[in-house]
């Protein structure tokens, strides 16, 4: 049975309806029209839809929409103002997120499908880890798959981004 | 045509660009959905190849559109199209935007796999670039009174004589209504019947006839370069629009609901299933069943997902099917292909004599494996009842079989349906049957409304059809002097693929009408200078759907091949990588000296040590080894050394670098080739110490990535590191002088020889050869265990 209810996603407050089990990855296709966040396994196994939750990264294919009331989501859509909001920039119009720019500097994706998931999750990690070593980065981004192999250069994007937030994104 | 639309009204990316703008920009077209109906009734015509407006138009503003029937899969293709556009008519490159795969726009260039996006894709864009450059230099002379030979072009500007005319002043438009001469059109392949021979038949290799030379590449001032990609910066930002993000109004939600069993071959299959309901009532959901063809519909998309796993569906077992538990055994004990069968048998020489030399035999196996797309098929199809025209959106790599297909399967002529491509998750090789157009169309029609069909997660894993695996028996005798003097090799496997008429929902509905092509089993070990061949090859009954994946039999062949060509140097105590020079003598084979080159700079690359394999034993818990696998092809040339690390007591093989050198031909955009040599190692690396269809008795038990794992960042060496040979014409390495075709093509030989490569280092590592994949911990432990290495 559907409910209305409002979630807060990239800073903003929607009103949406929804039976309160539905996954929050079809509210935010279906009903916001987000193209972030995308369906590869409903079963939390690849990492294609996630988003942050109040800045963590969450699977939002088995995250029901209840459950996120309350709270901020960020999409890969939401990562320009949310790094704007962390250097304390808000006037104008957001740039990329370092992570963006450094994706689209070492020409990271392929079909570019999984790659949502990595840049949520890689913003995840240096939110929290200002310089992760190697070891760390795979860590934290086994969780996210990929077929086409672009693994290498999301490690070296990753490394990139690091360095530049570190200096404050200069 | 494709002149009706104004190319600034549908612009691909106009309507495709981000958000809820679709459903916006499809209000703006007017026509544009509901299909442009002409006077004459054909709504979507088939498109004129030789019409240059098939393949370009260029706007007021100079802004020049390209028309390819091709796709991409994030290779770089429409950025390498859009490029070459550029370069043939001296233009910016951001003034051109490249539509790939819309069926009522582009002419049907085929599929788009076989490692042919740059090969025969390019090939009729770089020509019709040509031709339109010579059709401008033409209007401009006659514009501006100045001879053509007086003239030159410099960004989309055609001057001389003191006065100039831009490209968008001179065509700004207007048609070029020139007729160009077509070769490579007739059919490539013959489905005798199926409906539209000659649509489904349209070859991969169709091309235009310009009047004027393409550029000499050493002019080029931006092929050659790594632009930017295009797509890049919107998939990086999610402005991207997948096939997933379609929305259309009153768009409704579809699932499937499949059989509990796989089945392989187009036969008539009586209805075997009865639908029964749902178990907890589902207000408002449709079900629609026709035979095996079971779906359901829901306003909302979770609902649809909820539905299907509530219906209730009863299935008799089809009784012909084997058990599959042994596929491999199965694969062996199967009776041929109707269409293959007499065996293929290839002698050269004397044949194989196993007394002439030390003989070696074994059987090797390569398993099932599935291709692995991210995200599953879907597509998103709108059946208009008053018009009789249906619109597909979808991604997968067939834009013209999935028209065919949806037209033999609904009754409908080709002339009703049109194609619209968008990307999805990469299908290497999956998508050259699209499952989900045809099933959304008829979908569409059963319940009268817009309708997006999703594959989940298992449904693809289970009834995608998969490459199948290969098994063989494999033999060679070695001469005192260390040289292969007979060599034999016996396979089983089915043709790997339909490309028409063999879809699941044809499959489902019981109107498969497709052919298999191509015959497997074994092929001839390349270009070593192996005397006296016996090659044996069975192409048997597919057990399950079968469907060609990067590289097709070629990962499979190389693995078993190298893997024993390894063997025998070892058994002939001789380094690898020697004992592959000492057979690379073939002077009159053009691959040899690429061979050798490739050989000797991998060598240096990889730091490779020079001594026989398997290296001298030691004692500790982690034993470390590095191997070699060599694939030569016309196509392209690689090389791929693993370093590895086996931990004795689990059996983990950790593959620690991997070193690449690769040769082609020219390249287009250099980063996209680094971006494929990364890729399809990584790729290949999965196939070697991951991936593994698993059978039941009568059904796939691999549903999802827990039962299918693949290659995660944990399992990554700490460096790949690649070489790209350049070909020069000294060298007898250049592409254009074998095959004079200018370019090569990595799609697939950039995964082909991880395999062999990981085998053949476990093999030094541990004295231990492994002859089947994956190498997962518990069947190299074994191995281990059973030479007493453990």
């Amino acid at each position: 049975m559907a409910s209305t209810l409002k979630i807060k996603v990239n800073g903003l407050v929607h009103s949406v309806t929804a039976s309160l089990d539905t996954p929050l990855l079809y509210v935010l296709h279906n009903e916001l029209h987000l193209h972030g966040p995308r369906f590869g396994c409903g079963l939390a196994q690849c990492g294609a839809c996630s988003v942050l939750l109040d800045g963590k990264e969450i699977r939002s294919c088995v995250t029901p929409v209840a459950a996120v009331s309350g709270k901020q989501i960020t999409t890969l859509e939401g990562l320009p103002a949310l790094w704007a909001k962390e250097r304390g920039t808000t006037s104008g119009l957001p740039g990329l997120h370092p992570l963006q720019q450094a994706w689209i500097d070492v020409q990271v994706p392929q079909c570019g499908y999984c790659q949502n998931g990595m840049l949520i999750q890689a913003a995840d990690l240096l939110s929290t880890t200002k310089n992760p070593t190697d070891e760390q980065i795979r860590t934290a981004m086994n969780g996210h798959l990929c077929r086409c192999g672009t693994h290498m250069r999301v490690l070296e994007a990753i490394k990139r981004a690091a360095a530049v937030m570190a200096k404050g994104g200069k | 045509m494709t002149g009706l639309l104004h190319e600034q009204e549908f612009s691909r990316k106009t309507f495709l660009r981000g958000g809820g703008a679709i459903i916006v920009g499809f209000s703006m077209l007017g026509a544009g959905l509901a299909g442009t109906a002409r006077a004459d009734g054909a709504a979507f015509p088939l498109v004129d190849p030789s019409q240059l407006d098939s393949w370009l138009s260029i706007d007021s503003a100079g802004h020049v559109t390209a028309f390819t029937g091709r796709v991409d899969q994030g290779q770089g293709k429409e950025t390498a199209y859009g490029m070459t556009v550029a370069e043939e008519l001296d233009v910016p490159f951001s003034s051109v935007t490249v539509v790939l795969g819309d069926t009522l726009r582009a002419p049907n260039q085929g599929k788009s796999t076989a490692t042919n996006g740059i090969t025969t894709g390019l090939p009729p864009l770089r020509n019709a670039a040509a031709q339109a450059r010579q059709t401008l230099l033409g209007l401009a002379a006659t514009q501006l009174g100045v001879d053509v030979s007086q003239l030159s072009v410099s960004n989309g500007v055609v001057s001389g004589g003191g006065k100039s005319a831009s490209y968008g002043q001179l065509i700004g438009g207007k048609r070029f209504n020139v007729t160009m001469g077509v070769t490579g059109s007739s059919a490539g392949f013959a489905d005798p019947g199926f409906p539209y021979p000659a649509y489904s038949g349209a070859t991969t290799s169709l091309n235009v006839v310009p009047t004027a030379p393409v550029k000499d590449p050493a002019t080029y001032k931006l092929v050659g370069t790594s632009v930017p990609r295009v797509d890049i910066p919107d998939k990086v930002t999610g402005k991207y629009t997948y096939t997933q993000n379609i929305r259309l109004p009153g768009m409704v939600h579809a699932r499937m609901v499949m059989p509990p069993f796989v089945a392989a071959y187009p036969k008539v299959v009586p209805q075997l299933v009865k639908v029964k309901g749902f178990k907890t009532p589902q207000p408002g959901v449709q079900i629609v069943q026709k035979n095996n063809f079971v779906a359901v519909i829901a306003t909302e998309e979770y609902r649809a997902i909820q539905a299907a796993s509530e219906l209730v569906t009863e299935w008799a077992a089809d009784p012909a099917l084997p058990n599959l538990g042994n596929i491999n055994d199965v694969m062996r004990h199967s009776p041929n292909n109707v269409f293959t069968p007499t065996d293929s048998i290839k002698v050269t020489g004397s044949g194989f004599s196993p007394t002439a030399g030390k003989l070696l035999t074994a059987r090797y196996d390569f398993p099932h494996t599935y291709a692995g797309m991210i995200g599953p098929p879907n597509a998103v199809a709108s059946w208009d009842a008053n018009s009789g025209l249906m619109t597909i959106f979808t991604g997968l790599q067939n834009p013209p079989q999935a028209r065919a297909d949806t037209a033999a399967m609904l009754g409908l002529p080709l002339e009703k349906i049109r194609v619209i491509q968008s990307e999805q998750a990469s299908q290497f090789g999956r998508g050259g049957a699209d499952d989900v157009a045809p099933a959304a169309a008829f979908l569409s029609m059963q319940v009268g409304k817009p309708v997006r069909l999703q594959w989940m997660r298992h449904d693809e894993h289970v009834w995608a059809p998969h490459m199948p695996g290969m098994t063989q028996n494999i033999s060679a005798t070695l001469g005192s002097n260390g040289l292969i003097t007979s060599w034999y090799n016996e396979g089983w496997a089915p043709a790997a693929g339909w490309d028409i008429g063999y879809t699941l929902p044809q499959l489902l509905l019981g109107n498969a009408n497709g052919l298999p092509h191509g015959t497997s089993g074994a092929s001839t070990p390349g270009s070593y200078a192996i005397p006296n061949q016996q090659i044996v090859g069975h192409t048997i009954d597919p057990p399950v759907r079968p469907m060609y994946m990067r590289t097709v039999a070629g990962i499979q062949n190389t693995f078993i091949q190298e893997s024993f060509m390894d063997e025998l140097a070892a058994a002939a105590g001789v380094d690898p990588i020697q004992f592959r020079l000492n057979h690379l003598t073939d002077q009159t084979n053009v691959l040899t000296p690429v061979g050798v080159a490739i050989l000797q700079a991998a060598q240096q690359l990889s730091g490779w040590q020079t001594r026989p394999s398997p290296a001298p034993r030691t004692n500790g818990p982690v034993l470390s080894g590095r191997g070699i696998g060599l694939s030569l092809s016309t196509s392209c040339c690689i090389a791929q050394i693993a370093e590895v690390e086996v931990t004795r007591k689990t059996g983990a093989v950790r593959v620690k670098r991997i070193s690449v050198v690769a040769q082609l031909g020219t390249l287009v955009h250099p980063d996209s080739t680094m971006a494929q040599l990364q890729g399809g190692a990584i790729m290949s690396l999965s196939r070697a110490i991951k991936d593994e269809v698993i059978f039941g008795k009568n059904q796939i038990t691999s549903a999802d990535w827990v039962t299918y794992p693949i290659v995660r960042f944990r399992d990554l060496p700490d460096t790949i590191d690649i070489k790209i040979l350049s070909p020069t014409a000294a060298d007898n390495g250049s592409i254009a002088k074998w095959t004079k075709v200018p370019n090569g093509g990595l799609g697939e030989p950039s995964s082909i020889a991880v395999p062999a490569a990981v085998g053949n280092a476990v093999f030094d590592a541990t004295g231990v050869r492994l002859r089947s994949t994956p190498f997962n911990p518990a069947r190299v432990r074994a191995a281990m265990k059973a030479a007493g290495v453990a």
